[in-house]
C-alpha cells in the first residue's frame, strides 16, 4: 500500500542556519507516526518544511504516492494535508463557527453541515462556544478549534504539532483522547510531532526520535518505552 | 446657513467613504498603504474623458475606462506592491509605500501630460441645484452618495456574508493560517486590491459627475481626506472607515462655512489630532490584530 508521506533528505534552513537535514520518514496510508525530541530539536521545522512555510526546503516530498515538494502551501493544504500548527494560528477576529466554516469551504454545503456536527461531537465544548470570538477562548478551546478546524476539511494525513502544548493536563487529556477516537473510527493517518513523548508514545504505534535536526532514531512505540535512554531523556524516569 | 452646511457635508461624505474604505480594505489585508489609491479615481475619470472622447458610446465609454484602471491598477500592485511581500519587518511596509507613493506621482504626471495641467470638464455631470425646503441640494452629490451607499452595502454584505469575504478576513487576520486553511492568499489579496481599485475609479467619477470638474492632481486631496477618514473611523474597520469620512465631511462643510474655504483642511486634521489624542486606535477600533 502507497505512504501517506514518505519524506526522503529533507533539509529546512533559515539564511545560513541549518535547523533540519537529511530526514528520512514515512508514515503508513493507516498509521500514526511520532516525532519525539526535545525543544529546538527541529521538529517544528520539519513540518513547516513538509507543508511549505519553512524559508528554503530541500528534499523528496510524497504524499499518497503523488509529489508535493515545491507546491505553495495552499496547494499541499488542498491536497489533504491538514496541518495543526503550533501555537494555533487562529483568525483572532472570527467566530467558532467561522473559523470551522473556513475549515470546511471546499465541502459540498450539505457535507459541511456534517463535518460541522462531527465537530462539535468531538468537541462538544465548541458548541456552546460557536458564536465566540476566537481570540477570548482559553488556550485548550483555541486548541480545540484548531483540530476540529482541520478536520472540517476532511483532510487524509493529519500533521499535528505539539498540540498538548500549555495546556492543563486535564484539557491534554481532551484532546488525546479526541485524537485516539478520531484513530479509532476513521484510521485516519497522523504525523505527531510533540514533546510530551508519553502522550506521542501511547497514540501512536512507531515513533522518530530527533536531535539537533537529525533522526536518529526509529522503532516501535513500545520498544521506546522501554528503552532506559529513551526513558531518561524524553519520558523523564 | 449650517443646515446647508452640514447637508453639503453629509452629502460630500458619500465620495470620502469611498475612497476610504479603500484605503482601510487594502491596510486591513495587506498591512501597507497605497498611497496611488486614490490616483486610480483620477485614472478612471480621465479614462473616460478619453474614451467617451474618442467616440465611444456612454456604457461602452465606462466599460473600457474600468478595463483600463483595473489594469492600470493590477500594474500598480505587481510593480510597486509585490516585490515589498517578499521582505518581512520594516522593508515589507516602507517598499511599497514609497513605491505607491511613486506610482501616484507617475499617474498624476502622466494625466497632466496628456490632459494637461489644469482641471478639465468631465464628460457627464450633475451639477444643477434643486431646492428642497429652503436648502440647495446638489443633484450629482445626491447621486453620489446613493452610489456610495448601494456599493458600501455591498461591500459590507460581500466582507461579513460570503464565504469569499471569511477568505478576506482570513487572510487579513492571519495570511500563514489562511494557506494553512487552502485559501490562496495571494489570489484572495489581488482581487480585495481589484475591489478597492473599483472603489477609488467609481469615486473619481463621482467627483466628476458632482463638481464637472476634474484635476490631475486630484488624488492628493482625496487622498488625505480618505487616510485621515480610515485613522479617525479606526484602520482596518469597514463601518469606521465610514463613519470617519461622514465626520470629515461634515467637519469641513462647518469649516468652510464658518472660517472659509481657505480653511477647509484645517479642520479635518484638528478632528485628527483630536482622535489621535483621545482615542488613538481610532473611534470604531478593529476587534481582530493582525
Amino acid at each position: 500500500m502507497t505512504a501517506a508521506l514518505s519524506v526522503r533528505g529533507l533539509r529546512v534552513a533559515y539564511g545560513a542556519v541549518t535547523a533540519v537535514r537529511d530526514i528520512d520518514l514515512v508514515v503508513g496510508a493507516d498509521e500514526a507516526v511520532a516525532v519525539i525530541g526535545s525543544n529546538g530539536a527541529g521538529k517544528t521545522s520539519m513540518l513547516r518544511g513538509i507543508m511549505g512555510l519553512a524559508g528554503a526546503s530541500a528534499g523528496e516530498l510524497l504524499f499518497n504516492g503523488a509529489s508535493i515538494a515545491g507546491l505553495r502551501t495552499h496547494t499541499i493544504a488542498r491536497c489533504g494535508i491538514g496541518y495543526v500548527p503550533e501555537g494555533r494560528e487562529l483568525f483572532p477576529g472570527l467566530t467558532v463557527k467561522e473559523e470551522l466554516q473556513i475549515g470546511g469551504r471546499f465541502l459540498p454545503r450539505a457535507e459541511q453541515a456534517v463535518k460541522l456536527d462531527e465537530a462539535f461531537e468531538l468537541f462538544p465544548r465548541l458548541r456552546e462556544r460557536q458564536g465566540q470570538i476566537t481570540r477570548t477562548l482559553s488556550g485548550g478551546e483555541q486548541q480545540m478549534v484548531a483540530i476540529a478546524r482541520t478536520l472540517m476539511s476532511r483532510p487524509r494525513l493529519l500533521l499535528l504539532d505539539e498540540p498538548s502544548l500549555g495546556l492543563a493536563p486535564v484539557i491534554q487529556d481532551v484532546v488525546y483522547a479526541a485524537l485516539a477516537s478520531l484513530r479509532q473510527r476513521e484510521g485516519l493517518p497522523m504525523l505527531l510531532v510533540e514533546q510530551n513523548a508519553h502522550r506521542a508514545l501511547n497514540l501512536c504505534s512507531r515513533a522518530y526520535v530527533l536531535e539537533l535536526g537529525q533522526i536518529v532514531r526509529v522503532a516501535e512505540s513500545a520498544s521506546l518505552r522501554n528503552d532506559p535512554a529513551i526513558q531518561a531523556a524524553y519520558l523523564g524516569n | 446657513m449650517l443646515t446647508q452646511q452640514l447637508l453639503n457635508g453629509v452629502l460630500s461624505s458619500g465620495i470620502y467613504a469611498l475612497y476610504a474604505v479603500g484605503f482601510t480594505m487594502i491596510f486591513g489585508i495587506m498591512g501597507v498603504l497605497n498611497m496611488a489609491h486614490a490616483d486610480f479615481g483620477t485614472v478612471a475619470a480621465f479614462a473616460v474623458i478619453w474614451t467617451v472622447s474618442a467616440g465611444l458610446a456612454p456604457v461602452e465609454a465606462v466599460l473600457a475606462a474600468s478595463v483600463i484602471t483595473l489594469l492600470v491598477a493590477l500594474l500598480v500592485e505587481r510593480l510597486a506592491m509585490r516585490p515589498g511581500r517578499r521582505f518581512k519587518g520594516d522593508a515589507a511596509i516602507e517598499m511599497p509605500l514609497i513605491g505607491t507613493i511613486g506610482a501616484g506621482m507617475i499617474l498624476q504626471n502622466a494625466a497632466a501630460l496628456i490632459f494637461g495641467n489644469k482641471a478639465i470638464v468631465f464628460s457627464f455631470n450633475m451639477r444643477a441645484f434643486v431646492r428642497v425646503g429652503g436648502l440647495l441640494v446638489s443633484k450629482g452629490l445626491v447621486v453620489s452618495l446613493i452610489v456610495s451607499a448601494v456599493l458600501l452595502a455591498l461591500l459590507e454584505f460581500l466582507v461579513n456574508r460570503t464565504d469569499f469575504g471569511r477568505q478576506i478576513r482570513a487572510v487579513a487576520q492571519n495570511r500563514n493560517a489562511a494557506e494553512i486553511m487552502g485559501i490562496n492568499s495571494e489570489r484572495v489579496i489581488l482581487v480585495t486590491f481589484a475591489i478597492t481599485a473599483a472603489l477609488a475609479g467609481i469615486a473619481g467619477c463621482l467627483v466628476g459627475l458632482s463638481y464637472g470638474l476634474v484635476s490631475p492632481y486630484m488624488a492628493v486631496s482625496y487622498a488625505i481626506k480618505g487616510l485621515v477618514a480610515m485613522i479617525v473611523g479606526g484602520v482596518g474597520s469597514l463601518p469606521g472607515a465610514v463613519l470617519g469620512a461622514l465626520l470629515i465631511g461634515v467637519v469641513e462643510a462647518i469649516t468652510v462655512s464658518q472660517f472659509g474655504s481657505q480653511m477647509r483642511d484645517v479642520g479635518v486634521f484638528v478632528v485628527l489630532m483630536a482622535v489621535l489624542a483621545v482615542r488613538p486606535s481610532g473611534l470604531l477600533r478593529v476587534a481582530a490584530s493582525r
